[in-house]
């Protein structure tokens, strides 16, 4: 096991940052820490990296107990959303820092040096800007140097703090590509924390999800996709509506049930249908949203108390039904699938 | 070649060079012509003697000197300061913050006065230091102490700002790259607030040269020793040599000038310099 935390607790004030995490990386993964802001996955990162030092627990890597370690001796690279180059250097001086900055023993000559940066400008894709300044370029080309700064000092563990958080959709989409083949030819072993669960999905082949300073699951992208574990993990990953179940059938509206009755069902988990159906519960269109290859449809559930609930459906964007449908148009919804979480 | 007029959110461009320039004319420039003016009563010759006399160029070295040492050591403390201000919390942070700026607001000669009750040869300090066989009042270590004093506010207020806004994040990107703490600082600490050491510099010693008040009650005003040239000027004019006074102001000015204009040359290089790097887009 090549990154191993074990007991982690990391308080910052009265809030608790990692609340006793454990867990074992694969060797050679690339693995995502997913989670909404606040759950302790940047703690988590920078704890490893030894950015942090947590209340207790330990940190090993590769075997080794690096939990006394100086961020400087743990033979790690780090890579920040908001890429942290140097802005006074340029783009060769940026890959070389790590190089240049060995103690004199170990620092390898001149020619080496230029040789080893100008392999890992190759590898990024941007020798041509070896003698640029780092604000001369992109967002997505200065995180490619970042890359290729913190693999120029041949790290065990590469560690990757929301990387692609500060670029714009199109480009952060290419780097995700670029950065999954990139791992593929390297296999260092790499965490990257993300809020996106889309971005984990298509990048990672292991995720962990965490939650308030826990971990609530981790498995491969399918596992936590198709087999969520908890109520957050389901809630977390892809849309999800809430519907109660009683001895009735469905409902949407609590209606001072038992919390034990609540149910989720995925939008795309619905039969729909433009007349009332045995079991079908009525909702008001409200938007219909496309979204390429499927149509989102925000519904407002039709509840008899004040209540009120917004329900994601999505039907094919061939679906003949959607010609029939308009905006305050009633439609019917049954579900087909719904999953309830023991609690 | 015609004068474009670019269009701005906020007029008067005119406006405000001609009453920038008519302030500059009446507060600085018209004193200045006026010195000039007093000067130019001597003749060349006259005006060499004057400035050249061995007890004004003691007094030269001495103040350019005490100024540019006293301007050094508030470079690395004031710094110093700066950074333990922006960087860490403690109790007392803000009233420390607070006393960095009371030189500023402290009359001089209570400043000089002050310093020579504690250094002077009865002082609490000044006292075991004799003993010790360190002369501090009365000696060219005094004034320099007085102009550490004075000069100390100007480097922690312009390192200040510029380090707040250092993202701490580049420190940890060097680190993780495995650099030593003084290497950091070395390449990538100190490049960022270069500018910002040159100007704290420049003015701490600006207003070193220019002391006064603090200076004579701890200097002792020995001429060839611990006499500054301030003081020169003014003995000169309570001996009614007003031509003679405003002679060693010229030659003051024109050394201060100098070094202040190389000062801001470097300066001006190291932000076009940084202006290259930061290019277009930032």
């Amino acid at each position: 096991m090549s990154i191993q935390v074990t007991g982690l607790y990391k308080h910052f004030g009265n809030f608790t940052a990692l609340d006793n995490v454990s867990i074992e990386f694969p060797t050679g993964g690339l693995v995502a820490l997913l989670g909404p802001s606040g759950c302790g996955k940047t703690s988590l990162l920078r704890v490893i990296a030894g950015l942090e030092r947590p209340d207790s627990g330990s940190v090993h890597i590769h075997g080794k107990d690096v939990s006394g370690l100086d961020i400087r001796d743990r033979q790690i690279g780090f890579v920040f959303q908001h890429y942290a180059l140097f802005r006074h250097m340029t783009v060769f001086e940026n890959v070389a820092f790590g190089l240049r900055a060995k103690p004199r023993s170990q620092r390898p000559n001149d020619t080496a040096i230029r040789a080893k940066v100008n392999q890992l400008l190759a590898l990024v894709q941007l020798e041509w800007l070896a003698d640029r300044y780092p604000a001369q370029l992109s967002g997505g080309q200065r995180q490619r140097v970042a890359l290729a700064r913190a693999l120029a000092v041949e790290p065990q563990v590469l560690l990757l703090d929301e990387p692609f958080g500060a670029l714009d959709a199109k480009v952060r989409k290419e780097l995700r590509r670029w950065l999954r083949q990139l791992h593929d030819e390297l296999h260092i072993t790499s965490l990257f924390v993300t809020h996106d669960q889309e971005e984990a999905l298509e990048v990672a082949d292991h995720i962990v999800i965490m939650n308030k300073g826990r971990i609530e699951q981790h498995g491969t992208p399918e596992q936590i996709y198709h087999a969520p574990q908890t109520e957050f993990v389901y809630q977390f990953i892809g849309s999800s509506n809430v519907l109660y179940h009683n001895d009735h059938g469905y409902s949407f509206a609590a209606d001072g049930q038992d919390e034990a009755l609540k149910s989720y069902c995925r939008p795309y988990d619905f039969q729909v249908s433009a007349e009332q159906q045995h079991g079908s519960l009525p909702a008001k269109v409200m938007r219909k949203l496309p979204l390429g290859n499927t149509i989102r449809i925000e519904a407002e559930a039709l509840l008899p108390m004040a209540e009120s609930a917004i329900i994601d459906v999505d039907l094919a964007h061939n679906d003949p039904l959607l010609a029939q449908i308009h905006q305050q148009d009633v439609i019917w919804l049954a579900p087909r699938r719904t999953v309830q979480f023991s609690r | 070649m015609r004068l474009t007029k670019h269009y701005s959110v906020i007029p008067g461009l005119s406006l405000s060079l001609g009453y920038t320039l008519f302030y500059l004319g009446l507060i600085v420039l018209f004193p200045m012509a006026a010195l000039l003016g007093k000067t130019m009563s001597l003749s060349w010759p006259q005006f060499w003697a004057v400035v050249t006399e061995p007890q004004v160029v003691a007094s030269y070295k001495l103040t350019f000197g005490t100024a540019l040492v006293a301007a050094i050591i508030n470079l690395v403390f004031g710094t110093l300061v700066a950074w333990v201000l922006v960087r860490y919390s403690f109790t007392g942070k803000r009233l420390i913050d607070a006393l960095i700026d009371l030189p500023f607001a402290l009359p001089t000669a209570v400043a000089g006065i002050a310093l020579v009750a504690i250094y002077g040869p009865h002082g609490p300090i000044g006292a075991p230091l004799l003993a010790l066989g360190i002369k501090v009042a009365y000696t060219p270590l005094g004034i320099t102490l007085a102009l550490i004093f004075i000069g100390f506010p100007f480097v922690v207020r312009t390192v200040q700002p510029i380090l707040q806004d250092f993202e701490t994040e580049l420190e940890e990107a060097a680190a993780a790259l495995g650099a030593s703490r003084f290497y950091t600082i070395r390449r990538v600490i100190v490049p960022h607030l270069l500018p910002s050491l040159l100007t704290g510099f420049a003015l701490a010693f600006a207003r070193g040269v220019g002391e006064y008040g603090s200076v004579i009650f701890i200097a002792g005003n020995l001429p060839f020793a611990t006499e500054i040239t301030p003081l020169l000027i003014v003995a000169k004019l309570e001996q009614f040599n007003y031509a003679g006074a405003t002679a060693i102001a010229c030659a003051m000015m024109a050394f201060s000038l100098l070094m202040l204009f190389c000062i801001n040359s470097l300066q001006s290089w190291l932000e076009r310099r940084e202006q290259q790097h930061t290019g277009v887009m930032a």
